[in-house]
């Protein structure tokens, strides 16, 4: 009886998979990239730990680049989600 | 008892308050929208104040407010609030002219420090309890027309337009279908709430084309789509005889409640505000480039044909590049900030006894919204640098020297 609320659409909703892709597949790059950043970094205060303060805020600035990149990923789920 | 014991304890307690917190006190998931809702329409017929806009002005007042109050008496051995502000201009000249240079770091130094503390200010701001929960609560009616204005642009719209029947969202005919009943005779929201075994509905709105119905329990949604239905005449879809599967309809005036539209919503989590940001960025940006190295030198960058048909294509790369600037500023801004509302929104719904987990993502968000704002404006300068410097001098070497003395203030 209650089955009239059941909601009988044809067509499968494929946005929330779109979503969930984009940002899942989007964050790889970004996620290697700045591991492999902060891999580069710690070396380089290895080898040189009275370099930290130019290494850190380096750092700081190239992963804010990578993360960008991730960013623009989570913009286009997000659009996919909530707007279309 | 023992520590071990104590501890044991204690995780005891706070799972068993979280489980009975998610049978008994559980709300629905929090409506997000990724425009900024709309506060007051038509002010002097043709502005719409956006409760983002709300919110920059408030960091706006917090500042001018903080720098009245910082300059007032000033002394030249500074005291409390002025050696507050002080110590943090100076420590932002001290990163700008170690990036910049001392005379170029001074030309720099307004616009980069004003956007630093403009988004910093805007950022914190946001974390104060106000921001996302008090607002105006519009009904479901309410909620439709604006949806159906967004549709139809606003150009030209007027209530009266917004009624006309032949709008592609059949919201004249979901109008009509309000009223309707099931087969069997019932309000079809009794019937949701009967389901779900609540006295009280909730209606979000699920996107462009449809509605959720959600009844305050077990966290049930039912969403309808809105476009796929109304047939006036037959209430049925399109098409199709009304069977025990056709579709749902609402009723506003029933015990249920509308959408709410918080008056304040951090400023960067609406595009525009970020995108504003990033024009005035990129614009004082070639300003400083052309003042420093005269137009057609400036321009020889992006138009080039001294280096034959390299030089011509790498010119045009550069000049996409600087579009494409405009827009990673903007989005990596609104992006960091509109993914933590989200995530902090997701958490204060999520978990409604155990608030103290909230503590991790407002630290979070703390230190994002500082590394934001820092970037912004470090990037900003950073462009400012290599817009300025001649070509004789080269990019390595002027722009190598400088990153290699700098960032020692940090």
């Amino acid at each position: 009886m209650l089955s009239i609320l059941a909601q009988a659409t044809e067509a499968i909703d494929l946005r929330p998979i779109g979503a969930g892709l984009s940002i899942a597949v989007g964050a790889i790059g970004p996620g290697l990239g700045i591991g492999l950043m902060v891999a580069g970094a710690m070396e380089a205060l290895g080898r040189n730990p009275e370099a930290e303060s130019a290494i850190r805020a380096n750092l700081i600035l190239g992963i804010a680049f990578a993360e960008a990149v991730a960013i623009y990923a989570l913009i286009i789920g997000i659009i996919i989600a909530f707007v279309l | 008892m023992s520590r071990k014991q104590k501890f044991l304890l204690i995780a005891l307690v706070a799972i068993i308050l979280t489980v009975l917190g998610r049978l008994f006190l559980n709300s629905p998931m929090a409506h997000i929208q990724f425009a900024a809702e709309s506060v007051a329409k038509g002010v002097f017929g043709f502005w719409d104040i956006t409760n983002s806009l709300i919110a920059a002005w408030l960091a706006m007042v917090i500042l001018i407010v903080l720098a009245f109050l910082a300059t007032r008496k000033m002394r030249l051995v500074p005291t409390g609030l002025q050696n507050f502000v002080e110590a943090v201009v100076g420590w932002l000249l001290s990163v700008v002219e170690s990036i910049a240079g001392k005379e170029n770091g001074r030309k720099f130094f307004p616009l980069v420090a004003t956007i630093f503390f403009f988004i910093i200010v805007a950022n914190w701001s946001a974390l104060l309890p106000v921001f996302g929960t008090v607002g105006k609560v519009e009904s479901a009616e309410e909620f439709m027309e604006h949806q159906t204005e967004a549709v139809v642009g606003d150009l030209n719209t007027s209530r009266e337009k917004a009624h006309q029947p032949e709008l592609p969202h059949d919201y004249h005919a979901i109008e009509e279908a309000i009223h309707a009943k099931t087969p069997d005779g019932v309000a079809i929201r009794d019937a949701v709430m009967r389901e779900a075994g609540s006295d009280r509905l909730v209606i979000f709105s699920g996107g462009e084309d449809s509605i959720k119905l959600i009844p305050i329990g077990f966290l049930k949604q039912k969403e309808i789509r809105v476009n796929e239905v109304w047939d006036a005449e037959r209430w049925a879809v399109k098409d199709k005889p009304v069977t025990n599967d056709g579709k749902v309809v609402f009723d506003p005036h029933a015990n249920s409640v509308g959408v709410l539209v918080p008056f304040l919503r951090s400023m960067n989590t609406d595009l525009m505000n970020p995108l504003a940001l990033a024009i005035v960025a990129m614009f004082m940006v070639q300003y400083w480039g052309i003042r420093a190295n005269g137009f057609f030198s400036y321009a020889s960058r992006f138009i080039n044909f001294k280096g034959g048909p390299v030089g011509f294509v790498v010119g045009i790369l550069e000049s996409i590049s600087e579009v494409a600037r405009l827009i990673s500023f903007s989005f990596r801004l609104l992006g960091n900030m509109f993914a933590g509302e989200v995530l902090m929104f997701s958490f204060v719904f999520l978990l409604p006894v155990m608030a103290g987990i909230l503590v991790m993502p407002f630290i979070l968000e703390t230190f994002v919204g500082f590394i934001q704002a820092l970037i912004f404006a470090a990037l900003t300068l950073l462009f400012s640098t290599l817009a300025v410097e001649s070509h004789d001098e080269g990019h390595g070497e002027g722009h190598g020297e400088a990153a290699a003395t700098g960032h020692a203030a940090r």
